[in-house]
């Protein structure tokens, strides 16, 4: 599903490169939920942009679906995007002058369904996270853990291959952030493939796979492979 | 139905939405008016007067004695002015095409001219030479004869015998029936017709520039002795140097006389259309500022919005939409702040005029001018939100997750 080998990230600016990743490899198999841990400035969001094609990477391979992403246009990379990526956001980053309907339009538009195919898509994922009822309603009408559940349905509206979260949780109490994850989970089991960064190790704990960045770099180099099924067997009764 | 998120997005945003497309409105009702007073004056100021302008030039005579006397002396000037070197033609008249002053005269029909209509003419008083100093073109008829010019008796009415008339005099009068032969009457008294129509020139404007009469002049082969004009035609390119030798000719002739009154046709249409010329600069001045207030408007609320709605626009990106979606949604946002805009300004654009018909005499718009107005108010919108748009369109999607 993702596959990245040897991936640099520097940023550059006129008094210092930050060497955000530094020989970063790592794939992420079909189905997975990867929850991703590490301290501030690690580099985690860094990552995540780069798999979800916010930015490029510097040198290295990345892969994503197959597509090797090297040298894409902006527009062939914003495509990509809008098919096979979708974004929660630790800020829900609804659009506030939209109520929640045209909320989850936005990435279906760009896509270029037609009306009809657009408001199945909408009615239905919002009704996989409960706000099925609340469509004519806007953000800020809204609990923070609504908006984020809103987020969720916006991301999975387009049926994209891999969800990519950024601290999720983050903006959320304890038992918002449960139900979120829970919600995550959910979507998880049924086939989409998670990347998550949490700063909240309980919640990390509960994923089948977790990788750890410490300064550009993931650790523990076990976690740099897919864990093949019979082991993530064995694994989650332990989580 | 559901609205357009693009339209349902600006209704959160009603005051400053409605602000510029206000702005929209009143620049294209304004426009549309201050665009129908340019063309339409640029037109009046552009009308041929049908006789060679740049060759001729009128100067005022002030003869003095008895009757006879003062006739004496003005046939000896026209004859002196006639011999100056550069000089092709001249004759004693009241007034001049352009000039702002003159005769002006009702003219009726004669007893055959049921159905026909009444007008209103300017009066020339020429003699045989007329034509052919000012450069008409006669399209039907004849010229007058010597014999047929005489002097205007001071106390008495004017009635000519015979009269030349203009084409758009005589399509006033008559129609499309011939006018050669017809008689009419002029100094307005219904049953007093004794003037025959000899010949039709094809174009002598009055002296006036208004719309009404502009081209329904009246030759009448008459001669003033109280205090006439003398026209003359010059060779071509030679019209200051001939107006020098013949003032010095008059001079040569009588070194105490007074000659006053000496313009140049050039001149004269310059002062004419004096008036005009100023009304179309400030209503150009208007046009441009105007548009300039509304681009600028345009501009500082997009560059505000763009600036607001980073955020916003790297989580479009985010979730997919290409540069050119980003742009054309600022575009496609102006363009319905704009689409109010112009609905409202047409009505505005008709009561503005309205009001000028009914406070000013102002002629009523043309209905096109509304759709120009209208697309010149949509390309500015199109024009000043782009620098904006594409700014936004620049906008990392990154911001996404960057910015918290
Ligand atoms: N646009 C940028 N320009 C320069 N340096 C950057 C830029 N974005 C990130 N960095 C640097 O890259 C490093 C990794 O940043 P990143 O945001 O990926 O960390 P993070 O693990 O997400 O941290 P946090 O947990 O605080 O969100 C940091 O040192 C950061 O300062
Ligand atoms: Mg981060």
């Amino acid at each position: 599903m993702l596959r990245m080998q040897n991936l640099k990230k520097i940023y550059r600016t006129h008094l210092v490169e930050t060497h955000a990743l530094r020989d970063f490899s790592l794939e992420v198999g079909a189905g997975e939920f990867v929850a991703v841990t590490g301290p501030s400035g690690s580099g985690k969001t860094t990552f995540l942009n780069i798999a979800g094609l916010l930015e490029e990477h510097s040198e290295g391979l990345y892969a994503i679906d197959g597509v090797d992403v090297r040298g894409l246009s902006d527009d062939a990379r914003s495509r990509l995007r809008n098919e096979k990526i979708g974004f929660v956001f630790q800020s829900f980053n609804l659009i506030p002058d939209l109520d929640l309907f045209d909320n989850v339009d936005v990435p279906l538009r760009y896509r270029g369904f037609d009306r009809a195919e657009r408001r199945r898509r909408i009615e239905q994922a919002l009704g996989r996270v409960g706000l099925g009822s609340r469509m004519k309603h806007y953000p800020s009408e809204l609990s923070g853990g609504q908006q984020q559940r809103v987020a969720i349905a916006r991301a999975l509206a387009g049926e994209p291959k891999i969800l990519l979260a950024d601290e999720p949780t983050g903006n959320l109490d304890s038992v918002m952030a449960r139900c979120v994850l829970e919600l995550l989970e959910e979507i998880n089991r049924q086939g989409t493939t998670i990347i998550m960064v949490t700063h909240d190790l309980e919640l990390a704990r509960r994923a089948r796979r977790n990788v750890h960045i410490v300064d550009g770099q993931i650790v523990d180099l076990d976690a740099s492979a897919p864990r093949v099924a019979a082991r993530r067997e064995a694994a989650a009764p332990a989580a | 139905m559901r609205k357009s998120p693009i339209l349902a997005a600006l209704l959160q945003h009603k005051v400053a939405a409605g602000l510029i497309a206000a702005q929209i409105a009143l620049t294209l009702a304004i426009i549309a008016n201050a665009l129908y007073i340019v063309i339409d004056r640029t037109q009046l100021m552009a009308r041929p007067s049908g006789v060679v302008e740049q060759e001729l030039f009128v100067l005022g005579l002030t003869p003095e004695g008895s009757a006879e006397q003062r006739r004496a002396e003005l046939l000896a000037d026209l004859d002196a002015v006639r011999r100056v070197p550069g000089v092709v033609g001249a004759y004693l008249t009241n007034s001049m095409p352009l000039s702002g002053g003159g005769w002006s005269s009702s003219v009726v029909l004669g007893p055959d001219g049921a159905g026909g209509a009444e007008s209103n003419t300017a009066l020339y008083m020429v003699d045989e030479t007329a034509l052919g100093t000012l450069g008409l073109n006669l399209v039907a008829g004849r010229n007058f004869e010597p014999g047929e010019v005489q002097w205007h008796e001071a106390e008495k009415p004017l009635r000519p015998d015979v009269v030349i008339i203009t084409q758009a005099l005589a399509e006033r009068m008559f129609g499309d029936e011939p006018a050669v032969g017809r008689m009419i009457g002029i100094s307005g008294v219904r049953g007093e017709v004794g003037s025959r129509v000899i010949g039709v020139v094809e174009r002598l404007v009055t002296p006036w520039t208004d719309w009404g009469r502009f081209g329904k002049s009246t030759l009448i082969p008459v001669r003033s002795d109280g205090s006439p004009r003398i026209a003359v035609r010059t060779r071509p390119d030679a019209l200051q140097q001939t107006v020098k030798a013949v003032e010095e000719a008059l001079w040569a002739r009588n070194p105490q006389r007074v000659v006053d009154g000496l313009r140049t046709m050039p001149e004269m249409r310059a002062e004419q259309h004096r008036g005009d010329r100023a009304l179309v600069f400030i209503m150009i001045a208007i046009t441009i500022c105007l548009l300039a207030v509304t681009a600028l408007g345009i501009v500082g609320q997009a560059s505000f919005w763009v600036t607001q709605r980073t955020r916003q626009i790297g989580v479009r990106r985010a979730l997919g939409a290409t540069r050119g979606q980003i742009l054309r949604y600022f575009q496609a946002e102006n363009a319905i702040i704009a689409g109010f805009g112009i609905v409202v300004g047409v009505t505005l654009a008709y009561v503005v005029n309205y009001w000028m018909a009914e406070n000013f005499g102002a002629d009523r718009l043309p209905w096109f001018y509304l759709p120009i107005g209208a697309a010149i108010v949509l390309l500015l919108g199109q024009v000043a939100v782009y620098a904006p748009a594409r700014r936004a369109a620049a906008v990392p999607p990154a911001i996404a997750t960057r910015s918290a």
